[in-house]
């Protein structure tokens, strides 16, 4: 787990380069890849169609028939060389209530074993801090934030699971998503429901939580949960920001 | 104004065109026309631009009830295509009249069809697009179509244009569907977690299409594809034709709805040209993977775009 000197261009397939900056769950690292995307939206660069920033990378989708590629490495070094003093926007830190184990967290006592923790253990640890968001992904953009140890330790699971809710709180990896937006399969341990909601296609932009945003769990009780849930439902629930913390 | 009316939906029928740009960053899917070569052609034969939305059938094809004189065209899967029971030809446009229905019979070949309609479908944008993602509930009511729905045309004057009626791909163009596929891949982004041993099983085995393949990806079946130390990188972008290969060692091919980003290692990634071709398989049917270059790949590239603008020559 390493952050490179020089920025890794590597090519996925024949319309996608990927600049690596890294090989680890770093905020600098990620503060890079989110600099980078905001210089090449600056930029412009006739034949790039998007560019999806992630954790460690930000992928770049072109159109060979508009660029050569090696023309397109050249200009993306060009920025890359450049894109330091681009600022960031301010993060936000979101309380995001969670009802943990039972019917709303199936995996949350296989975790515990796992890990050779108690459940209650777990939900301690889980809760215990805010978390950095370093990208918003997989389906209806699913918010991924660093799990502390021990709960780093659990790998994904070898086959990925065909469906969970939406709501579901997930770990794996060493990496945890805030709750799922959509239902849909996964490969991570569920351990807990939020009755929040992430995926608003009616917005632009259409998520609540974005990269470089900060998230703190607060357990709570199903009673809870069923009231919150319900008023996200009538779009009365207004998701509560904790503080605003200066950009850099 | 109203062209069609579901009157069965089909397996999976939804509205594709060429895809959703621009928001992979917020976790939206391209999604767009798993076969963009028989979108594209379907909509050349009607006259549209070749980007317009389609509707895209899933080998048990629908039942529609035509509530205007539309001029339509058949491509992609033959799917044995019949207007009021009588069979027509696929890659082909022509007239049909209010009232006429649409059905499909047994599928002979490829697994999804295209029926363009002239003149464009009249379907929201959403974020852009008109494809319909079902897993994020985006286009349309945000799921396939079904029964009762109806189908409008945006530009109703196309749909009398008699220059646009019985025009054909030419047969040399048309191309073979077989159990057997043979896809072009580039290796990486991360072939290298893979050992030596693992990427020849994977450049000469055959794989199998299994029961879990849908418009997101193919779950395959076969020979066990080694890692060198683990199949879990931390996440990153997984485009359309991404090849995944989890811890269990079998590669899971992602297509036109793929996730944006993924946490499994990617061994090599599908060429554009030929994801139009694994569209077209079906759980059952074997795929062989062949290495190009990214050179190569975009050389053939630029010769199928030619073959494209030939064959819209032809018409105009």
């Amino acid at each position: 787990m390493i952050r490179y000197k020089r920025a890794r261009y590597l090519i996925v397939g024949d319309r996608g380069i990927s600049i690596e900056f890294g090989n680890c769950l770093d905020e600098e690292v990620n503060r890079l890849v989110h600099k980078m995307n905001f210089a090449l939206e600056k930029a412009n660069i006739f034949g790039i169609i998007e560019c999806n920033p992630t954790i460690r990378s930000l992928f770049v989708y072109y159109d060979p028939l508009k660029i050569e590629i090696k023309k397109l490495i050249k200009e993306l070094k060009k920025i890359e060389e450049k894109m330091t003093d681009i600022p960031l926007p301010e993060p936000r830190v979101f309380e995001i209530p969670i009802v943990y184990g039972g019917e709303y967290g199936p995996d949350l006592n296989l975790v515990a074993e796992l890990l050779n923790l108690t459940p209650e253990e777990v939900i301690k640890i889980h809760s215990g801090q805010e978390y950095f968001i370093y990208d918003t992904g997989f389906i209806g953009g699913s918010a991924h934030f660093k799990v502390p140890p021990p709960l780093n330790k659990l790998p994904r699971k070898k086959t990925p699971n065909l469906g969970v809710p939406m709501g579901a709180v997930l770990i794996a990896g060493g990496l945890g998503s805030v709750f799922k937006p959509l239902p849909g399969p996964t490969g991570w341990y569920w351990i807990g429901m939020s009755p929040l909601r992430q995926w608003f296609p009616e917005k632009n932009p259409p998520l609540l939580i974005l990269p470089g945003d900060k998230i703190i769990y607060r357990p709570i009780n199903e009673d809870e949960y069923k009231k919150i849930k319900k008023l996200v439902e009538q779009g009365n629930y207004q998701p509560k920001i904790l503080k605003k913390e200066k950009g850099d | 104004m109203d062209a069609l009316e579901v009157l069965q939906p089909g397996a999976f029928t939804t509205i594709q065109d060429m895809g959703r740009y621009g928001f992979q960053k917020y976790g939206v899917s391209i999604s767009g026309a798993m076969d963009k070569f028989a979108l594209r052609i379907s909509n050349i034969l009607v006259g549209n631009s070749e980007e317009e939305a389609a509707i895209e059938i899933t080998l048990i094809g629908p039942k529609l009830l035509a509530l205007q004189d539309l001029i339509i065209a058949f491509a992609g899967a033959d799917l044995s295509p019949q207007i009021n029971g009588h069979s027509v030809p696929n890659w082909c446009s022509l007239a049909i009249q209010k009232g006429d229905i649409i059905s499909f019979g047994k599928p002979k070949n490829g697994c999804r069809a295209y029926i363009a309609l002239a003149g464009g479908i009249d379907f929201p944008l959403v974020m852009g697009s008109r494809s319909i993602h079902t897993r994020s509930q985006l286009g349309g009511r945000g799921r396939a179509l079904a029964k009762g729905d109806i189908i409008k045309i945006r530009d109703t004057k196309r749909g009398s244009d008699d220059r646009i009626i019985n025009r054909s791909l030419p047969p040399d163009d048309i191309p073979l569907y077989t159990n057997n596929c043979q896809v072009r891949v580039i290796l990486g982004p991360q072939s290298e977690y893979f050992t030596r041993a693992g990427i020849n099983t994977f450049l000469n085995s055959e794989y199998e299409i299994t029961s879990h393949a849908d418009r997101m990806g193919y779950r395959l079946k076969g020979p066990k594809i080694e890692h060198k130390a683990g199949a879990d990188i931390l996440t990153d972008a997984t485009p359309p034709g991404s090849i995944q290969v989890p811890g269990d060692g079998m590669p899971i091919i992602l297509l036109a709805d793929a996730q944006t980003t993924g946490g499994y290692t990617k061994i090599a990634v599908v060429i554009s040209l030929d994801q139009s071709l694994l569209a077209q398989a079906k759980p059952g049917d074997k795929i062989k993977f062949v290495r190009v270059t990214l050179g190569e790949a975009h050389r053939l590239l630029k010769e199928a775009e030619e073959k494209i603008l030939k064959i819209k020559k032809l018409f105009n």
